[in-house]
């Protein structure tokens, strides 16, 4: 009697993490169990998301409910406020702790710092689910890297192929394009090690691909472009396109980092206040997280509290299962991302359902252009000078203004191609077809 | 809920420790403060403030000295834990604490004591951490 094929999916960041990749690790798993096989998701215990990094604990009904969840216990040192659970050495002296922690990580269990902990219960967890149920494919998803210590101990062990989801990739900083860890460094060959054992290896743009087909030639085969996309459940917008009004909203929607240039779009912002009355009479909603974790980003709380002098308001994050009535709310879309030729982010493809007008204040020579171009309601700022940032803006608004409905459905049209399974389904029949499940006893 | 915020700093420089404040006392908590300076109750919504006196300063530390307090911070700290000790009224605050929050690094190891006195009240390190804990 055949038997389904097994999947192990791997991934640190899976519901109710809140984080931007979590979509991405939603929705694999579920695009394999909709395939018909087996799925197990390998991830951390809920309450690492609830106490470090805030949760979305709606998400957690996306889950298809043929997957099975095994969840392994995740100590997050250095986020760890509670001084009930701290050592003397961490209370009394945290520099030296600090740097023994940095020690202990990076040389004796895995050279990544703060995740390395989670090496052993993984694989321990990884081997029990292999010996109840043959897994036939892992497929393992960074961030952190961590994570593929699953896929290769069960590759090491029993054999079992994997998949990397490289996702941004380890050695490149996708903001400067630099390799930031050599070849000859433990990271460098720990990355080659994996890779060059990968059934396949995922990336989520083309210029993230082409830099690692540059760094492993022999290995360019196997390396596959899976983009984001976005999820037709959590649809941004079902509801028939309509010409706006006065006075416009303006809208972002996504985690505010270090990286995302507010200061640049604030100056930009009043410029075209200044200029032009559409914008003078709209206001601009920020929407998302301050930095990564729970407790928000004290560099970004006053990033966002300079720019509400210049009305540009913070209402906070939002539930992704919320998504489309804040969106109806947005007339045009503010896409303020970090520059970097390889930076693309999962909300472009979001932004592109919505079929409304989107103003790209980033650098013209990120990804995310490639992945804008050719939407007929785009308005990509020339550089981030304020003058042309309030050029964009102005020309949105007024666009927000006058286009008509059978161009916002264009743009609907353009973003379809986008859809996270369209992107998902050429790798699940491949992989679908290359596993043939073992044939086991009636 | 009560508050009990230990300091080795003054805390109308902390950033965000008035919002803090703030934010634990229109939620109908106590908040009571456990410094080194004196600190008008008046100012911020406080229950009340129990001052300890200032720290004997580092000035005569001399480069050797500064550098081995950055690896150990021990000198405050000490001085802290010594000093809440001594002081019937921070003792009183801590026992009837039911969140203890240590402001800043040297005032953690204070609060890690005194975590091993009272296991059952949180001890959190950093004024935002402890907000979030409390919900407020």
């Amino acid at each position: 009697m055949s038997r389904r094929p097994h999947l192990l999916y791997v991934a640190w960041g899976y519901p109710p993490c809140r984080g931007g990749g979590v979509y991405r690790a939603l929705a694999t798993p579920n695009a394999f169990a909709a395939a018909g096989w087996d799925v197990t998701v390998l991830t951390v215990e809920r309450e690492t998301f609830l106490r470090y990094t805030g949760s979305d604990e709606a998400l957690e009904a996306l889950i298809d409910p043929s997957i099975t969840i095994v969840r392994t216990p995740f100590v997050w040192d250095a986020l760890e406020t509670d001084v009930r659970t701290w050592s003397w050495l961490r209370a009394h002296a945290p520099r030296v702790w600090g740097r023994y922690r940095k020690y202990r990580d990076r040389y004796r269990r895995f050279p990544e710092i703060g995740y390395a902990g989670w090496r052993s219960d993984l694989e321990s967890a990884a081997s029990k689910i292999h010996a109840d149920k043959p897994v036939d494919l892992t497929i393992a998803s960074a961030n952190p890297a961590t994570a593929w210590l699953a896929a290769w101990h069960l590759h090491r062990t029993a054999g079992v192929p994997y998949v990397l989801d490289q996702r941004d990739g380890w050695t490149l900083d996708v903001f400067s394009g630099d390799r930031v860890h050599s070849e000859s460094s433990r990271i460098g060959k720990w990355e080659a090690k994996l890779l060059t054992e990968a059934r396949e290896v995922w990336f989520v743009n083309e210029p993230i691909r082409a830099w690692y087909a540059r760094e492993y030639p022999a290995l360019t085969e196997r390396m596959h472009v899976v983009m984001n996309g976005w999820d037709a459940e959590l649809a941004p917008s079902s509801a028939p396109p309509t010409v706006a009004q006065r006075p416009l909203t303006f809208g972002y929607i996504g985690t505010i980092s270090r990286m995302v240039p507010l200061a640049e779009f604030v100056a930009g912002w009043e410029k075209a206040r200044e200029d032009d009355e559409v914008v003078a009479g709209a206001s601009s909603v920020l929407r998302g997280y301050l930095g990564f974790y729970a407790t928000p980003n004290p560099m970004q709380m006053r990033m966002v509290a300079a720019a509400e002098k210049s009305d540009v308001r913070f209402d906070g994050p939002v539930s992704k299962t919320e998504i489309a009535s804040v969106y109806n709310g947005f007339d045009v879309l503010l896409l303020i991302l970090g520059s970097g030729l390889y930076v693309t982010s999962g909300k472009v493809f979001e932004y592109l359902a919505t079929g409304l007008p989107v103003v790209s204040v980033h650098e013209p020579s990120n990804a995310a252009t490639d992945v804008l171009r050719g939407y007929p309601l785009w308005f990509p700022t020339a550089s981030l000078s304020p003058d042309d940032i309030a050029d964009a803006l102005t020309k949105a608004a007024h666009a927000a203004l006058t286009a008509d409905v059978a161009t916002r459905i264009a743009a609907r049209e353009f973003g379809e191609q986008f859809r996270r399974d369209r992107q998902l389904d050429p790798r699940v029949a491949a992989l679908t077809a290359s596993v043939t499940p073992a044939e086991v006893p009636a | 809920m009560n508050v009990v915020i230990l300091t080795t700093t003054r805390i109308g420089r902390t950033k965000g420790a008035e919002d803090a404040v703030r934010r634990w006392v229109d939620a109908g908590d106590d908040v009571v403060l456990v410094t080194m300076y004196p600190h008008d109750p008046t100012i911020w919504p406080l229950a009340s403030v129990v001052v300890l006196g200032a720290p004997s300063t580092g000035g005569r530390l001399g480069k050797l000295g500064h550098a081995l307090v950055r690896l150990y911070p021990g000198s405050l700290s000490r001085q802290l834990r010594r000093k809440v000790k001594r002081s019937s009224a921070a003792r009183a605050a801590l026992d009837a604490a039911t969140l203890v929050v240590a402001a800043e690094t040297p005032a953690v190891a204070t609060a890690w004591w005194d975590a091993r006195r009272h296991p059952d009240v949180p001890h959190i390190s950093g004024l935002a951490s402890a907000l979030q804990l409390s919900s407020r």
